[in-house]
């Protein structure tokens, strides 16, 4: 990046989900946030913070009620080519091949052929797919089919990367390797990626930072540094400093949660 | 000898044959029961079995079937490939737009609910009294359930693939073509079976109610006559052929939308 004014940024932002008839309910409550080129920043928070919320209106999915969303300085208007999402239930096309769901977002922009091809295989062996470019998304695991996702994410080339609890309908297992995994993809061009989860050690083991948000309404609550040397293998996970930072993740989180329950008790 | 599985081979043998033995059997046994009670010597009692296929034989042999059979089917021809021209583009407007489907539900409704018999002297006075009344028969009774499926395929594209291909930047088009329609084939393959079927029934509502020069008119004259036999013959036609073009339109539908 040439300079480092930020990739994506939010200026008193709110979102309301109106009610005919009712009030409003408030989503998103003035929230700012700036994420630099380049950073890897998650979104963590109890159901009912907004976090997919903010990750679908930085994609342009759906529109905001005041403040600003910017991307490279830019309104948010709607989806655009230089982001792309990771989705939870992996929204991939069932009637259609792993190289021809890579190949789906390369496709809507007119590239065809040996190039598209070259493309589609270089990511398909890029997450670890080699060899199973002509199944069906029936045919993999839930692993292998969100690496499909992935791969046709990165495929377009995005500048940013969305990605929505992307490992959330997984095992703990196949989650640490995807982990692993993604980290070592990132660590090749180090998108900008915004980051939706609900797993602490997961933020901690990926992000730069963690943005912690409370719900009703959706507010920052606090942002962590995640002060830890990159890249981070697997021996990270027991590495004192990220248990500390995972710890005092979860303390907000439960402090948070009790404080909700006793309000509605 | 015991087979890999540990059963025995004469288990294998009635797993083999006894789906097809079963129900030809039961069909002997039908025919069998309509021979005896058929009576061949009273012009206006029923035919037996084999006087309707020696009727069924004389009528194929004389031309005089086959060349009804071919009339008819023209107005089946015709009035499907228009239900599926009309039908499927409307199903798709009216799954993508509400206001389109508020609006036209009312009449497909109407369209099902309603015996379309009394319909059919208000469309002579209207069409005429040749093929394109029968054109139109077969239009009305198939396009119903063509444009239903067709919206409900369409109306049933889940969430998150919308919003996936509104992420990658697809236009209405594409998405429409690359995510909405393939995911609505098998609903409008469905459509289109059931369509066929009431398309049929239409065909032959109309043959024997309106003028026709197909079987129709073939079947009338016959009974004129008196004979049984033929008219039961030529109306077996018809049964027949709805029943081997549903079974050949579900293993085309089968086909085609086979998933792995």
């Amino acid at each position: 990046m040439l300079d480092n004014s930020p990739s994506i940024q939010f200026r008193d932002l709110v979102k309301r989900y109106g009610s005919e008839g009712g009030g409003s309910l408030l989503v998103l409550d003035e929230i700012n946030l700036a994420i630099r080129p380049g950073e890897f920043v998650s979104l963590i928070g109890p159901s009912g913070c907004g976090k997919t919320t903010l990750l679908k209106i930085i994609d342009g999915l759906i529109p905001y009620d005041a403040g600003d969303a910017l991307v490279d300085g830019k309104p948010v208007t709607g989806p655009g080519p230089e982001r792309a999402v990771v989705f939870q239930s992996f929204a991939l096309l069932p009637w259609r091949t792993v190289r021809q769901n890579v190949a789906f977002g390369l496709e809507l922009r007119g590239i065809k052929g040996a190039e598209a091809d070259e493309i589609v295989d270089r990511y398909i062996t890029m997450v670890g797919l080699k060899g199973f470019e002509n199944h069906h998304p029936s045919q993999l695991s839930g692993g292998m089919q969100q690496r499909v996702g992935l791969a046709r994410a990165l495929a377009v080339n995005p500048r940013i990367l969305l990605m929505d609890e992307p490992f959330g309908a997984l095992d703990a297992q196949t989650r640490n390797l995807l982990q692993a995994d993604l980290e070592r993809i990132w660590e090749a061009d180090q998108k900008t990626v915004v980051f939706v989860t609900h797993a602490m050690d997961e933020a901690v083991f990926l992000s730069d930072r963690v943005v912690i948000l409370s719900p009703r309404p959706g507010r920052i609550h606090e942002i962590v540094d995640i002060d830890l040397p990159r890249p981070r293998g697997e021996e990270i996970r027991t590495h004192p400093r990220f248990v500390e930072l995972t710890q005092h993740i979860w303390d907000v989180l439960r402090g948070m949660i009790v404080r909700d329950q006793e309000v509605s008790a | 000898m015991a087979t890999a599985s540990g059963f025995s081979q004469s288990t294998d043998w009635k797993a083999r044959y006894l789906p097809l033995l079963l129900p030809l059997g039961l069909l002997a046994v039908i025919i069998a029961a309509w021979q005896a009670i058929g009576d061949d010597s009273a012009s206006i009692a029923l035919p037996t079995f084999m006087r309707t296929v020696r009727s069924f034989y004389e009528l194929i042999v004389s031309g005089e079937l086959p060349l009804a059979f071919f009339r008819s089917n023209i107005a089946l021809f015709w009035g499907y490939l228009l239900a599926l021209a009309v039908a499927i583009p409307l199903g798709i407007a009216m799954g993508s737009a509400d206001t389109v489907r508020k609006l036209v539900n009312p009449y497909l409704m109407i369209l099902i609910s309603m015996p379309l018999i009394t319909v059919l002297p208000i469309l002579q006075l209207i069409f005429g009294l040749g093929l394109m009344t029968r054109v139109v028969v077969v239009f009305i009774f198939a396009i119903v359930y063509i444009a239903l499926n067709t919206c409900v395929g369409v109306r049933s594209v889940p969430v998150d693939l919308q919003e996936m291909s509104r992420s990658f930047c697809a236009s209405r088009r594409q998405q429409l073509f690359k995510v909405v329609l393939p995911h609505a084939f098998p609903a409008i393959m469905a459509g289109a079976r059931l369509g066929l079927g009431r398309g049929i029934v239409g065909m032959v509502i109309a043959e024997l109610f309106l003028m026709s020069e197909g079987l129709g008119s073939l079947l009338s004259f016959y009974m004129t006559r008196f004979d049984t036999g033929a008219v039961l013959a030529i109306a077996l036609t018809m049964v027949l052929e709805g029943v081997v073009v549903i079974s050949l339109a579900r293993r085309v539908e089968a086909a085609l939308t086979r998933r792995p």
